[in-house]
């Protein structure tokens, strides 16, 4: 259950990551198909570090000299890390409820009050949860998942700028 | 350094236009990175020192033209974020029905001066529903942006068109004239001489919406800047905008004096019953036998009229 719920919660981050990550590249009003393919894109894209990140827990599983024991200190990261990561994403989709009023001021809230201070708040709560999973489970495994997690969420959006960068992504 | 009200707005510098032509003028870099220094704008120097220039040391016009339609694409987040589109919208509606009530004329033309790439224009012929008798048209000096709105409207096969033209000097001025983020770029006797071009017959109403100054202005704009664009001309300009926006006393008094034949007040300036400022506020003005008429047409958006002068 652990690892299906940081999977979620990682490709529902990488969604948001493609969807910003598109912003400001299209001056198009309509853009329903091009967000959509941003947030696809960031989806599949994000793909590529939960890959990566699985790949060490599976390498870390295999050179492991006490099985049961690096199971259960992978419990406690990923429990930790569920701890910090679901409120935040929770937080994050409940902010889409007042953007169906009509009203632009309440939907210009939501981005001055939830969405631009949780974009900001991004790379340090990765950083800071990982390193609280670590400090919850100290292992040498752990401090190595530790530093391949932060490389690969803080990777991803200049993974995705690369694209555009590189003219591979369509804007208009 | 922390940005100055005073600073001009780098976007500002990089191009040139003789007023009486519209004729693009060439602009030397060392002209403008000295200007920058003189200022304290070291890092805003720095960014233009880098900046591709002739043999003569003139800043490449296709460069600076690229440059331009990148930082006002990104600054669209802004408008998007902000429903800037809407909130257009929703005070341009009652406006073009006053006008429609009180004037034979049509089509009645609504033009955003200073439009750049147009997305204002753009999202009130895409989503805006303003009638068949109006027509959408966006000015620019800039030829290149006015370009790109062309390019883009075309796209999306809007119906708006877009001149490279001086609003005050349009053979036949629209009826109904507005802006979005500009008026911050008008200092001193310039902002006058914007507004004074409401003046001319013909023009039956005029509203400006922009950056509206209070304490927290400046460090939500460099939050929302810095978390949200890439580019550092479009963060140093951004920024810069919020704290070069003309105070609503000072918009108020520059109406009264450059276009003394409308009656004029702020919209919008609080989130009422909140004493909570707006992030924009609105300089709006209409010929004074209108004011009835468009208070009735905005209906409980009348509220947010701060009074008529």
């Amino acid at each position: 259950m652990i690892p299906l719920t940081l999977f979620l919660l990682a490709t529902l981050d990488a969604i948001f990551v493609g969807y910003r990550d598109a912003t400001g590249r299209s001056g198009l009003v309509r853009k329903r198909s091009y967000y959509g393919r941003a947030m696809l894109r960031g989806g599949l894209v994000g793909q590529f570090p939960i890959a990566v990140i699985g790949v060490t827990v599976t390498l870390c599983f295999l050179h492991a000299p006490d099985f049961q024991g690096l199971w259960r200190a992978f419990e406690v990261y990923g429990e930790t890390l569920i701890w910090v990561f679901a409120p935040y994403a929770v937080i994050v989709l409940l902010a889409f409820i007042p953007r169906l009023t009509p009203s632009v001021d309440v939907r210009s809230m939501t981005n001055v009050v939830v969405f631009g201070p949780f974009t900001a708040a991004r790379p340090f709560l990765v950083v800071a949860a990982s390193m609280l999973a670590a400090w919850r489970a100290p292992r040498i495994e752990t401090l190595v998942l530790t530093g391949v997690i932060i490389l690969c969420m803080l990777s991803l959006e200049p993974a995705l700028n690369q694209l555009w960068q590189r003219n591979w992504c369509r804007t208009e | 350094m922390f940005p100055h009200r005073d600073w001009p707005e780098i976007t500002d510098l990089l191009v040139a236009f003789d007023p009486d032509s519209l004729e693009r003028l060439p602009v030397k870099r060392d002209n403008v990175t000295e200007q920058l220094r003189l200022l304290g704008n070291k890092r805003g120097a720095r960014f233009v020192a880098k900046l591709p220039v002739d043999v003569d040391g003139v800043l490449d016009n296709h460069a600076i033209d690229s440059l331009l339609i990148s930082v006002h694409r990104e600054m669209q987040i802004l408008s998007e974020e902000f429903y800037h589109g809407l909130r257009m919208s929703r005070l341009l509606a009652p406006v073009v029905q006053t006008v429609r009530e009180s004037c034979a004329e049509r089509p009645i033309r609504a033009l955003d001066i200073g439009c750049g790439p147009g997305y204002v224009v753009r999202w009130l012929a895409a989503r805006a529903n303003l009638g068949e008798d109006v027509e959408l048209i966006g000015t620019d000096y800039n030829p290149a942006l006015i370009a790109e709105a062309r390019r883009l409207a075309a796209i999306e096969d809007l119906h708006c068109r877009f001149e490279v033209a001086d609003a005050a000097r349009m053979s036949h001025p629209a009826a109904i004239q507005f802006s979005t983020g500009i008026l911050h770029h008008f200092r001193n006797e310039s902002l006058e001489a914007l507004l004074r071009g409401h003046e001319r017959d013909g023009v039956q109403a005029f509203f400006h919406f922009d950056f509206q100054p209070s304490p927290l202005a400046p460090i939500g704009s460099w939050f929302f800047h810095r978390v949200r664009m890439r580019h550092p001309l479009t963060r140093h300009d951004g920024c810069l905008s919020a704290i070069r926006a003309h105070p609503a006393e000072r918009l108020l008094e520059a109406a009264q004096s450059a276009a003394p034949g409308f009656k004029v007040s702020m919209f919008s300036t609080h989130v009422r019953p909140l004493p909570l400022p707006r992030v924009f506020h609105v300089l709006i003005g209409v010929r004074p036998a209108l004011t009835e008429s468009l208070e009735g047409n905005l209906g409980s958006l009348a509220r947010r009229l701060e009074g008529w002068r």
